[in-house]
């Protein structure tokens, strides 16, 4: 697996956020690793996209990345400092106040009201309600969601729900935004709202990465790390 | 940019996502307010009867109705001997002892149609028998008890008394006793002050123990330290109070009922662990959800105890009040307010030790094995 950060004529990186060294994982010891050997530092003020055929890795880098789980060799940096070596209750923290995620699946809690839904990110990152409540509708107003604040997430549809999933990751105004294929269940005019967001945010000297198939989005982002699969288990990583 | 979150979230903000979550989860809520509905009612209606008869038991040690041990001679072939109360007061742990020979019947000869019984009275006057009027009586002069004294007609407390037949010589009345406690039978009697020296034997010696714990010892000692003619015939008696205090001290009164209760707790226990592994086990994703979004496993877990808690305390509430409540109704006594607070706490910490370690268990599990296995 390399990891190959392209369009090298977009805005020089400013700096680094978040970056991965010597980074190997495995979901099982026995499987062969997922991520070998990966080195990549994640430009600030810029979206950066993460490519690569499906069951490459994406995903699981985003995991790593924003310290959801943990490598089985070398670290994931941010700022610096090699914070997945920190304990659990640190990462928690830091994710809860700095990292936005937008998931796969838009992971909603379908037992509670979409406005519901966007506040809990803010919950964690130290947040009234109120004031949650505040800025989840003027997200929700932003991408169009906000006459549905009190469906439930099952009553929406899913470009819908990603949506909202969107909302809930841009709420606490994080330094780190990593979406995994927001744009997957979305219309081209849906898709360019999102994309739009995250440029947006990204220009506020916000770190964006976005795993995404869609070549389209890929054109118009900053730079592009991407994944690729050399054959069984031998894959290395490769930083330009 | 405004990067000025703590990643800290805000109690008040936890526990009022517990009452959501306490909300939404209304068969686990539920179930938590009735269990411990159920248990505080039946632990008060139970042991809380016990208890508030200990309390009882407990507020009255020292009055002298614990201390105060009765010798009787009821077939009159003990032949207690008249220096008895005199022999009993000189031990150590007797502060008093006054002995009482046998019944006659006496009228007041001035008006003769009412009649009392009068008994001879050996050794000092105890506390529970308090003078209302007139003085303390010489050998050979008497004092009624209250009841005797109308009886009697003896209506300023002074007068004589005599056998109706007049086989003995009146006796002079020189006071009115009222007696309470336990020698408030001695209301209807006139007390004869006597030398032991002019008596044969005594009917009934009572003596009044230093400390209610010596009453188990003077017991046992008194009947073979009694001057009797034949001691084995003697009947003592140690008071209902310090036998029932016995009890409490040896912790059969309610051992029972506490046996009950710590059964009633571990099948509580149970039941609570149960729920709580449903609950947590409908919520696996909701917490990967929540730990991806950055909760820490004891925010988690704090939310979770939260959430318990709430239902905990509204059963908790309910139970309690309908047991005092039954309680008021049925027997009218109440167990103290330590005793009921203690009820509720342990309900409410065995609640919360048996959602901790599932709680725990919840939060420690992968968030992301949990989120990528739909
Ligand atoms: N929980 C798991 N246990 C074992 N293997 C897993 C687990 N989750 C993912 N994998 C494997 O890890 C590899 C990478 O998965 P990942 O989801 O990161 O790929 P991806 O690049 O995001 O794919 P896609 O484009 O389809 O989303 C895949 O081969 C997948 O089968
Ligand atoms: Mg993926």
């Amino acid at each position: 697996m390399t990891g190959i950060l392209l369009n090298p004529q977009a805005a020089a990186p400013v700096g680094t956020a978040v970056g991965a060294r010597s980074l190997t994982f495995a979901y099982r010891a026995g499987l062969p690793p997922v991520i070998t050997d990966l080195t990549v530092d994640v430009p600030v003020g810029a979206t950066t996209a993460l490519t690569g055929p499906s069951g490459s890795g994406k995903s699981t880098l985003l995991y790593l990345l924003a310290l959801m789980i943990r490598p089985t060799g070398g670290e994931v940096v941010w700022d610096g400092v090699p914070a997945s070596r920190m304990p659990d209750a640190a990462r928690s923290r830091l994710r809860a106040a700095q990292v936005g995620f937008v998931f796969q699946d838009a992971l909603l809690d379908p037992a509670r009201s979409v406005l519901a839904n966007v506040c809990d990110s803010g919950l964690f990152a130290g947040m009234r309600r109120e004031e949650a409540a505040d800025r989840a509708r003027d997200l929700m107003a932003r991408f169009g969601v906000d006459h549905r604040e009190d469906h439930k997430p099952g009553e929406i549809s899913g470009g819908q729900a990603q949506r909202v999933a969107i909302c809930r990751a841009l709420l606490t105004d994080p330094r780190v935004v990593f979406a995994d294929e927001p744009t997957g269940n979305l219309d081209d005019e849906s898709a360019s709202i999102v994309w739009q967001a995250l440029t947006d945010h990204a220009a506020t000297g916000a770190t964006v990465i976005v795993a995404t198939h869609d070549r389209s989005l890929v054109a118009l982002a900053d730079h592009e790390v991407r994944l690729d699969r050399f054959g069984g288990a031998t894959v290395r990583a490769v930083r330009p | 940019m405004t990067r000025r979150w703590s990643g800290v979230p805000h109690v008040r903000e936890l526990m009022r996502d517990a009452a959501d979550s306490a909300r939404a989860q209304k068969a686990v809520t539920g179930t938590l307010v009735a269990v411990l509905a159920t248990v505080c009612f039946a632990i008060l209606v139970t042991t809380g009867q016990a208890a508030a008869s200990e309390a009882a038991v407990v507020a009255q040690i020292d009055t002298a109705g614990t201390r105060l041990i009765a010798l009787s001679d009821n077939g009159g072939d003990a032949g207690i001997l008249p220096d008895a109360p005199d022999t009993l007061a000189a031990l150590g742990d007797v502060t008093w002892a006054f002995g009482l020979g046998e019944a006659v019947d006496v009228t007041n000869p001035a008006l003769p149609e009412g009649r009392a019984a009068a008994r001879a009275l050996v050794g000092t006057l105890p506390d529970d028998l308090t003078l209302v009027r007139g003085r303390l009586p010489q050998p050979g002069e008497a004092i009624a008890g209250a009841g005797a004294a109308a009886t009697l007609h003896l209506g300023a407390g002074l007068g004589t008394v005599q056998p109706p037949d007049g086989a003995t010589p009146a006796v002079g009345v020189v006071g009115v006793f009222e007696a309470t406690g336990p020698l408030a039978g001695l209301r209807n009697t006139v007390l004869i002050a006597t030398d032991a020296t002019d008596l044969d034997t005594l009917r009934f010696v009572y003596a009044l123990a230093t400390d209610v714990t010596t009453v188990d010892r003077l017991q046992a000692t008194l009947a073979t330290a009694t001057p009797a003619r034949d001691p084995a015939a003697l009947t003592v008696e140690a008071p209902s109070g310090a036998i029932a205090l016995r009890d409490v001290i040896a912790g059969r009164l309610g051992a029972a009922s506490r046996q009950q209760m710590a059964l009633i707790m571990g099948v509580t226990a149970v039941i609570i662990a149960v729920t709580m592994l449903s609950a947590t086990a409908a919520r696996r994703r909701d917490f990967g959800r929540r730990r991806a979004l950055g909760a820490t496993r004891s925010a988690l877990v704090a939310g979770l105890l939260t959430q318990t808690s709430l239902g905990a305390v509204v059963g908790i509430t309910l139970g309690t009040a309908a047991g005092l409540t039954t309680l008021a109704l049925t027997t009218g006594e109440l167990p103290t307010w330590r005793f009921t607070a203690g009820v509720a706490g342990l309900a409410l910490l065995l609640t919360l030790a048996a959602a901790a370690p599932i709680a725990t268990h919840a939060a420690h599990r992968d968030p992301l094995r949990i989120l990528r296995v739909p």
